[in-house]
């Protein structure tokens, strides 16, 4: 019979078909397209193309977990490609169909070809272990497979050890070979064995175990179970059932330890406190008495409802410990002033209790306790919490200093004094309580009772270097005195005193003073050597300068008394960031005690300040110091100088702007220029966003004195004669108090004489009531009318008006 | 979580002289040079109690931290091994075995 050739044209339909589905990955058409053609006419090409549209159908459904259905495809595509490797996914596939015979036998006839990809390599232990309880799987082994030749014994090492025949099981296990795919069952066994006698070696047994072995999980979780500080709960509750059921067999969970473990799964990682709180509670019985009290007990700041439970359950809690469970509470949650009521019951509760029994000591700590919470709040509670602490348990000295500090902190300078003193009757020797009174009364301009504590300071502490800088500073202090006074051997037997102390030779002040003194005794050439030394001291440079200047006015020198005797700066010098932050730090310390020659110390060195600010390198925090130090000592000149150049380097920065408007109004807000005004709103609006907090601060307190003066403490209209006092002037009036304060007593009576038109005895008056004249002298001066103010005639004369307000 | 006087091994109504003396004993054991994580567990554990004052405060101010974990698993730690049957052991053998080869991940 002819064959039938098919119709050329079909066939390149179907090939173009078939092409077709390939190409679009589609694969089951593809499939059809070729089986059709192959119907057709057995060509090699169409049955390779067949070949791979099974293979690639394969892979296409396994990857939607159809395991069977890939197997069935992947076992054609073997069939038309006999020649091809054994896949590491088809066995993958075989695992997840659970197709373990199949597996078995392919393994054992395979051998070598299986081993290619993970699931391959897992594949012998993997198949081994599962034959020590499949008897169906061990059969497709042949006998001389490993896994069948070694089977009767590694199962009757199992048997020995679970019947406890310790030493069956080790010599059953000592036949197993190194290589054997039971290799790493026989070291779990081994590492049971060792636990019973020693956990430790068998833990690092345990971790013999090898890497990516099938018995890896199994040696993890014996491993967790077996720590000395007990079982990993999370990790146990996550296992499958079989290796948990192992591992409570192995603790010997009974009954009650099961159901706690079924109980801690709940409440593990739970933040319902009620739940942990109750569960613990009824199982206190397993957990242990003393466990379970000190946990509940410990839980009552988190859950204080449970209070009654845990009284019904471990015993009385006392009303005072009630109230301490939940302070405690409040303080957790950041209630403070709820935990501050509880702590007071909690105080009351003690009270209560019987004398003799009544610990004192407790009382005491708490308002301490209290203290602390309310002290950045509320500092005034904080205060009286203290002061009853210290009624109650008078010899706690960090309470006096807490006490002390508070009192400066909220502006009580009085109260801060009066504790201090009280202080140092209980404890005189106290070091840190003599630094800080000493420190106090330097701040109050109590020189010589700084100096004295100073001296006690240093009996008791010689080393103590801010106790033996404030005494030179003190005798330095009064050498000037004397040296303005034309008392020249006073003089120098303060400056003598001081050199004692100043062993090291570090003070530029007392060189300085020393050397004018040496040239006032016409010792020139002691006194260069003297200045000079000073000058080195110095630094040689901007702040050397500026110390010797202001020390030169001090003693009512002029500063051409100097020259020729120290270097000197050239025109040209410029200044670095180190003299500047040295500059800062002398304006600063000369700030106390010698404000007014500020002035007069710095204008000289106002073309270098100018010139060295011009130069690249300095921080706007340098900047700010400088400013921050300058506004402090109403060196306005120089401050507009800083504030121009800071913008200069830094043409957005918010203080720089602060800085230029406050010197050019004087530090007086009433004087500021709309302009000003504007130009200032802008830069605390720029700093309040850049989150530059302490110039939006200096700005808003500057704006506040123009809403909101000091409060002189009328409440409305101001009295007859007062009207001129615009509140605005305050600040002003305030600066020239200020200045007062600081000039010497002589000088301040001699200018009060030649102001008053009346002759009153200055000199028998005390500070206060000179300051008190000085004050209304400065009212007037700034534009009162005294005479209506005082109802006749102003004792100073007609007011000066001063430039109209804002 | 344990308390100062548990690391100290001190009793809680010891004298200020028996918590120095067992203070410094444990410095002298685990001396800071050697092991600086003990030391510092001692010396917070100490100055926590070291006087009556600070052993007040303790009393009072304290919150002892809430473990839940240590609590419970000082209950369910391993005390005497026991045996467990063969079948349990193979099943879970098997079980972890499979679980493991389920979760290789197959090159392809």
């Amino acid at each position: 019979m002819k064959a039938v050739t098919p119709p050329k044209t079909k066939i390149d339909d179907l090939q173009a078909e078939a092409s077709f589905a390939m190409q679009h990955r589609r694969y089951k058409e593809a499939i059809v397209h070729f089986k059709n053609l192959l119907k057709l006419e057995h060509r090699p090409d169409w049955e390779q193309g067949l070949a791979e549209a099974y293979r690639q159908r394969a892979l296409q459904i396994a990857d939607k977990g159809m395991w069977q259905e890939a197997i069935i495809l992947w076992d054609n595509y073997t069939k038309l490609e006999p020649k091809s490797l054994l896949s590491d996914a088809y066995l993958g596939w075989l695992v997840h169909a659970g197709q373990f015979p199949k597996l078995a036998k392919l393994l054992a006839e395979a051998g070598s070809v299986t081993e290619q990809g993970p699931v391959g390599r897992k594949l012998p232990e993997t198949l081994a272990v599962l034959a020590l309880q499949n008897e169906k799987l061990l059969a497709a082994f042949p006998q001389e497979h490993p896994i069948a030749k070694h089977h009767s014994v590694v199962k009757r090492a199992i048997k020995a050890y679970c019947a406890g025949r310790d030493e069956e099981s080790e010599e059953a296990l000592r036949q197993i070979p190194s290589r054997s795919p039971y290799r790493n069952v026989r070291t779990v066994l081994k590492a049971l064995l060792l636990m019973g006698s020693d956990r430790s070696a068998g833990l690092e047994m345990l971790g013999r175990v090898e890497e990516g072995s099938a018995c890896r999980r199994l040696a993890h979780a014996l491993q967790g179970l077996a720590r000395a500080t007990g079982p990993d709960l999370v990790a146990l509750s996550e296992l499958p059932p079989k290796q948990q059921a192992l591992i409570q067999k192995l603790n010997g969970y009974g009954k009650e330890q099961l159901n706690l473990l079924r109980d801690a799964k709940k409440i593990a990682n739970s933040s319902n406190h009620r739940l942990v709180f109750n569960t613990v509670l009824s199982n206190r019985k397993i957990l242990g008495e003393s466990n379970c009290r000190r946990f509940c007990l410990a839980m009552l700041v988190d859950f204080p409802e449970g209070m009654d439970s845990f009284q019904k359950a471990f015993g009385f809690l006392s009303a005072f410990e009630r109230q301490r469970i939940r302070a405690l509470h409040e303080e957790a949650q950041g209630q403070y002033p709820q935990a501050a009521t509880h702590w007071y019951k909690a105080i009351e509760e003690l009270a209560r209790m019987p004398e003799p029994g009544r610990d004192r000591m407790d009382e005491a700590l708490i308002l301490r306790h209290i203290a602390k919470l309310a002290e950045h709040e509320v500092p005034e509670i904080a205060v009286g919490a203290l002061e009853k602490s210290l009624e109650v348990d008078p010899g706690d000295q960090m309470t006096y200093v807490a006490l002390v500090g508070l009192y400066e902190r909220i502006e009580e300078p009085k109260e801060a004094q009066e504790w201090l003193e009280r202080a140092l009757k209980r404890f005189p020797k106290d070091v840190e309580l003599l630094t800080l009174a000493m420190h106090n009364a330097n701040r109050r301009k109590a020189f010589k009772k700084a100096a004295g504590l100073a001296k006690t300071l240093l009996k008791i502490d010689p080393i103590n270097s801010s106790a033996r800088q404030l005494l030179i500073g003190a005798h330095i202090g009064h050498a000037r005195k004397q040296f303005r006074a034309g008392k020249f051997d006073l003089a120098q037997q303060e400056l003598d005193q001081a050199r004692a102390l100043d062993t090291h030779r570090r003070n530029v002040s007392l060189c300085i003073v020393e050397g004018l003194l040496a040239l006032r005794k016409k010792d020139r050439q002691h006194a260069a050597g003297l200045l000079a030394e000073a000058w080195r001291l110095g630094g040689g440079g901007l702040s050397a300068q500026f110390q010797l200047n202001i020390e030169v006015l001090s003693l009512d020198q002029p500063l051409s008394a100097v020259a020729g005797l120290v270097p000197g700066l050239d025109k040209k010098y410029t200044a670095n960031r180190a003299e500047l932050s040295g500059l800062v730090k002398l304006i600063e310390h000369y700030n106390i005690g010698e404000k007014r020659r500020l002035p007069d110390a710095l204008k000289p060195l106002s073309p270098i300040l100018t010139r060295s600010l011009k130069q690249p390198g300095f921080t706007q925090d340098d900047f700010f110091n400088l400013g921050q130090a300058l506004v402090s000592s109403a060196l306005f000149e120089q401050l507009y100088i800083c504030g121009t150049e800071a913008l200069r380097h830094f043409p957005v920065m918010a203080a720089a702007v602060y800085f230029q408007v406050y010197a050019k109004c004087k530090g007086m807000a009433n004087r500021m220029t709309p302009a000003d005004e504007s130009r200032l709103d802008q830069a605390m609006e720029r700093a309040h966003r850049d989150k530059d907090i302490r110039t939006s601060m200096m700005i808003g307190k500057f704006f506040r004195e123009l809403d909101d003066p000091l409060d002189f403490g009328f409440d409305e209209d101001l009295p007859p004669g007062l009207e001129d006092f615009s509140p605005s002037m305050a600040p002003a009036m305030m600066k020239r108090m200020d200045e007062l304060e600081d000039m010497p007593r002589a000088e301040l009576i001699a200018m009060l004489a030649k102001a008053l038109p009346v002759s009153l005895p200055l000199k028998n008056m005390s500070h206060q009531e000179l300051m008190d004249i000085a004050a209304v002298m400065v009212m007037g001066e700034l534009g009162v009318d005294l005479g209506s103010l005082l109802g006749g005639a102003s004792p100073f004369g007609p007011a000066k008006k001063l430039p109209k307000s804002r | 979580m344990q308390t100062p006087y548990e690391i100290l091994e001190v009793a809680e109504d010891a004298s200020d002289e028996s918590i120095k003396k067992a203070y410094l004993k444990k410095v002298k054991e685990y001396p800071p040079e050697h092991n600086v994580e003990a030391f510092q567990r001692f010396r917070n554990a100490f100055e926590q109690i070291q006087n009556e004052k600070q052993r007040s405060n303790h009393r009072l101010f304290h919150r002892e931290k809430v473990d839940l974990d240590c609590l419970l698993r000082s209950a369910l730690s391993l005390k005497d091994i026991q045996r467990p049957d063969a079948d349990l052991f193979v099943g879970a053998l098997a079980e972890s075995a499979l679980d493991d080869l389920l979760k290789t991940k197959a090159s392809t």
